[in-house]
């Protein structure tokens, strides 16, 4: 178990037709010892490019990276070490096999790259296999097993090493939804059981929110938010966060600002009170009768039966979704009311 | 007439047009070389089957027929295995290291494969005899590994290019160095390509034939190329009958690489000179 | 965009160490022995003869030589007369091996036969086919009428030429044809197929559709081939030695003859030329292979 600080990391690519174009722009993260870290963001908004840095792969422009108290990479005292030195190990999106050798060669692959003796091999490719649960498969090539089978593979040759850090690059997007499902309850206890430090990479906020026990949202090179699950869904600190995470998304009404009813507008305070809009989660919206909400609105559509209740709704020209249990009696085009808390109202500056 | 009875036609005609025309001066070397009389088409002579040219050139140590044969097979057996190894070496670097000269190497290189070897042989001539190379094997290999390298490199380039990049991070984190990514990871996964390399460069350079005329003198580095074009007879009359039985001998190496592996050449050559 | 990058100079070190080989290689066995040509026909390098600083002295004596001149001349024209032939058998080989046939394989492997024998080797048994006394093709002429007098193929200025070529055209065609069949196998057969519905039959498909699809192919393999042609030697150095009288010595042959004469510098100046000319058309060849465009 280590922890991980990375601060002030920049990374620049050049090239022939844009120039300089600055992939990171000064990430600072501390990634807690044994956690569940999830780098989550839209594509490219660097996050592959963050954890090829911290594997070793890539190399920042600027920056430090610290992997407990030892500096691994610092642009000013020109260190960097390797992936082997830091004692990393990733999984990819591609699982990245080599095609070429069974399932027990590509787990014992690092080992025998590190020239452990046989025995052990041996006894680690076998405990790594049985908590993988693919001790049948060690004589097939990777050609004849399924995503998930190969998914467990690149899994088995990552937590063979016992790592200090585990780097996951959208491991579970190249599997079907329902296998995703089950990999993603199974990844977790797996890094539970071996306490690993864990930084998975992923575009999919669903897998980051039931995975993390932390998420950094990236967009642009830029972190734009770090917190627990509950705190990033609950309390997103710029329109960006709000309509990234939560499924189905927040609903963004344009409006006017009537009267302050908190503190969290403290970032108004020398802003043209045009440039807010307010965000409500689908779920925060309860469907009432006509003038009994906060607002009217009219319901154009409700979502597909036997699925969760969703309706669409159309209120003062902005469209709105709805995730209200109980709606009484009420058919499409019916004039309804929308009640909803007004602490359940987030206000955001429209520019970021 | 119907358009597909013409195109059945000229199918028809095209495929026996193929077949003499590639297959007549070949199969009439054959022919010459168990014929008695090789002049058998003059009114005086006639045309008697015998065995006795094969005989005379393969056990005869006057004709040197399997000196030539073994230096041509060393030559370019040597020379292929290095060209494929230093353009493996090189592909991969290109297609996975970020350097200056990347894009250059590979272009000057092909840009070399357009020199006339007649611009190189007069002073490589110099050179090779101030090594003291000259008439051994070394005096060949090494020009013939560069005959065969521009084409190797391209073959291993559009090959490697192919793989995927995440093969060797994986392999990085795994803790291997670039040397053992190239041996453990991708070299086992080209076999194809370098398989098609090793034949090209080989044929490349089995059929040489001006270095090794200008670098060897006689049977001990001489190829059998040369060796079968200065074949003369001792009395001004040319020994037709031995230098197809020769001949035929000599070809057999490469028309059994043609037969068994034809598909990896087409694919070799085809992607070592046109891109798209 | 998101390329692999370790540490910058451990990466270069690695690369050149792995270049290093090819380069080595390639300069001391191509670029030197170039230069040295190069240097070579500025100076006086003949046997038993101190050497000496020429300047351009080998050029003047190159541009008043007249059998330089008809050394070029048949150099340019071999190259235009072989490659248009190669071509045009080339593309209608590559046309066929396209076609689904019976035994395609066997086709391909036999189209490949006068590729692979080595053209010194080839090169005697058509000098054995072209003899005047015995030869196949005089004994097919005398016996069809065509002429009542055997052809001195290789006796004659013309016969030579034309027998040059036709050993030419029979050891390259392969090699068109081949990569001319990649160029088709290309094609989009759909393309082939909504021109049949639209009624074309199969020669407005051919210059409609195959031609000009296969138009960027056609060039990169006459550049190709016209590079090799104008390099001949070894099949004129078999086959007529540059005879009769001189009439087949291409400037490869030319220049090989001043250096097994002993006079290097003369020899390199006419190599030197050969050297600008296939240097002109490589230039072109890259641009038009997209090299440079693969390899980004």
């Amino acid at each position: 178990m280590i922890d991980i600080k990375i601060k002030n990391v920049r990374k620049n690519f050049f090239t022939v037709k844009r120039g300089k174009v600055e992939a990171l722009k000064g990430i600072d993260l501390e990634i807690p010892a044994g956690k569940f870290f999830v780098l989550l963001g839209p594509s490219g908004c660097g996050k592959s490019t963050l954890l090829n840095i911290i594997a070793g792969i890539e190399k920042p422009s600027e920056g430090e990276i610290y992997f407990g108290e030892k500096l691994v990479a610092s642009s000013n005292k020109k260190i960097f070490l390797s992936p082997k030195e830091r004692d990393v190990a990733m999984v990819f999106q591609s699982y990245a096999l080599y095609p070429h050798l069974s399932v027990y060669d590509n787990i014992a692959f690092p080992l025998k790259i590190a020239k452990l003796d046989k025995n052990k091999i041996d006894r680690k490719v076998n405990w790594a296999a049985d908590i993988l649960e693919i001790e049948s498969l060690l004589g097939a090539k990777p050609g004849e097993l399924s995503g998930g089978q190969r998914q467990r593979v690149a899994l088995g040759r990552a937590i063979v090493r016992e790592p200090n850090l585990l780097l996951l690059d959208e491991p579970l997007s190249n599997l079907d939804a329902l296998l995703r499902i089950t990999m993603r309850s199974e990844l977790r206890s797996i890094q539970r059981k071996l306490e690993l430090t864990t930084i998975y990479v992923t575009h999919d906020q669903t897998e980051a929110m039931s995975l993390g026990d932390k998420i950094a949202v990236l967009k642009d090179g830029v972190v734009q938010q770090i917190g627990t699950p509950e705190e990033i869904y609950n309390d997103p600190i710029n329109l960006f966060v709000a309509k990234f995470i939560g499924s189905p998304p927040m609903n963004i009404l344009d409006g006017k600002l009537a009267e302050k009813i908190n503190d969290k507008l403290n970032f108004l305070k020398d802003k043209n009170i045009n440039d807010v809009v307010a965000g409500i989660r689908p779920e925060k919206i309860n469907i009432v009768k006509k003038d009994e909400g906060v607002i009217n609105g009219k319901l154009k559509m409700t979502g597909p039966p036997g699925g969760e209740p969703l309706y669409y709704l159309e209120a003062e020209g902005n469209e709105i979704l709805a995730k209200s249990s109980e709606i009484g009696n009420i058919k499409e085009n019916d004039e309804v009311g929308l009640k909803f808390g007004k602490d359940d109202l987030l206000i955001f500056d429209r520019e970021n | 007439m119907r358009e597909d009875e013409i195109i059945k036609l000229l199918k028809a005609v095209g495929v026996i047009f193929l077949l003499i025309f590639c297959l007549f001066p070949f199969l009439w070397m054959i022919f010459i070389s168990v014929n008695k009389n090789p002049d058998f088409l003059s009114p005086q002579s006639e045309f008697v089957l015998t065995f006795k040219n094969y005989f005379e050139v393969a056990t005869s140590n006057k004709f040197h027929l399997w000196d030539y044969l073994v230096n041509s097979l060393v030559v370019s057996i040597a020379s292929a295995i290095l060209a494929t190894f230093f353009a493996s070496l090189s592909a991969y670097s290109i297609t996975r290291l970020r350097f200056p000269g990347r894009i250059v190497i590979p272009l000057i290189l092909l840009g070399f494969s357009m020199f006339p070897q007649i611009a190189i042989v007069g002073y490589l001539f110099g050179m090779i005899t101030d090594f003291g190379w000259l008439n051994t094997y070394a005096a060949l290999i090494f020009p013939y590994i560069t005959l065969g390298l521009p084409l190797a490199l391209w073959i291993m380039l559009s090959y490697f290019s192919q793989l995927s990049t995440e093969l060797d991070k994986a392999a990085l984190i795994d803790g291997a160095s670039r040397l053992q990514i190239l041996f453990k990871v991708i070299l086992p996964l080209s076999l194809p390509a370098l398989f098609s390399t090793f034949m090209l460069t080989l044929i490349y350079s089995f059929n040489e034939f001006l270095f090794a005329l200008m670098l060897t003198t006689d049977y001990h580095g001489r190829t059998i190329p040369v060796g079968i074009a200065l074949f003369e007879g001792l009395h001004g009359q040319i020994p037709w009958g031995y230098i197809m039985a020769a001949a035929v001998i000599a070809v057999i190496p490469v028309l059994l690489l043609i037969a068994l592996f034809q598909k990896y050449i087409i694919q070799g050559l085809t992607e070592g000179a046109v891109k798209g | 965009m998101e390329r692999s990058k370790t540490n910058i100079s451990d990466e270069t070190k690695t690369a050149y160490l792995f270049n290093a080989p090819l380069i080595i290689v390639a300069v001391v066995f191509v670029l030197v022995p170039v230069i040295g040509t190069i240097v070579t026909s500025l100076m006086r390098d003949v046997t038993f003869l101190p050497e000496k600083f020429l300047a351009v002295e080998n050029y003047q004596r190159l541009f008043s030589d007249r059998h330089f001149y008809e050394s070029l001349q048949f150099t340019l024209l071999f190259v235009v007369v072989s490659v248009s032939f190669e071509l045009v058998f080339g593309l209608a080989f590559a046309l066929l091996l396209n076609e689904t046939l019976p035994f395609r394989g066997f086709l391909r492997v036999v189209i490949l036969i006068p590729w692979v024998i080595p053209i010194a080797i080839s090169a005697r048994v058509w000098e054995l086919i072209y003899n005047f006394n015995y030869g196949i093709f005089n004994y097919i002429i005398l016996q069809l009428g065509i002429s009542d007098q055997p052809v001195s193929w290789l006796g004659s200025s013309v016969g030579a030429f034309i027998a040059v070529v036709i050993s030419d055209v029979w050891k390259t065609t392969p090699f068109m044809a081949i990569i001319l069949l990649t160029g088709l196998s290309a094609i989009n057969s759909d393309l082939y197929k909504q021109a049949k519905v639209d009624g074309t039959n199969f020669l407005q498909r051919f210059f409609m559709i195959t031609l000009p699809l296969l138009k960027p192919v056609l060039i990169v393999a006459l550049l190709f081939r016209s590079i090799d042609a104008i390099r001949i030697f070894d099949l004129i150095y078999v086959l007529t030695g540059g005879g009769p009288g001189g009439s087949t010595s291409s400037l490869s042959i030319y220049a090989f003859n001043y250096y097994v004469s002993g006079d290097f510098g003369y020899g390199s100046a006419v190599s030197v030329i050969v050297f600008l000319a296939a240097g002109l058309l490589s230039v072109l060849y890259i641009k038009f292979g997209k090299f440079r465009e693969t390899l980004q």
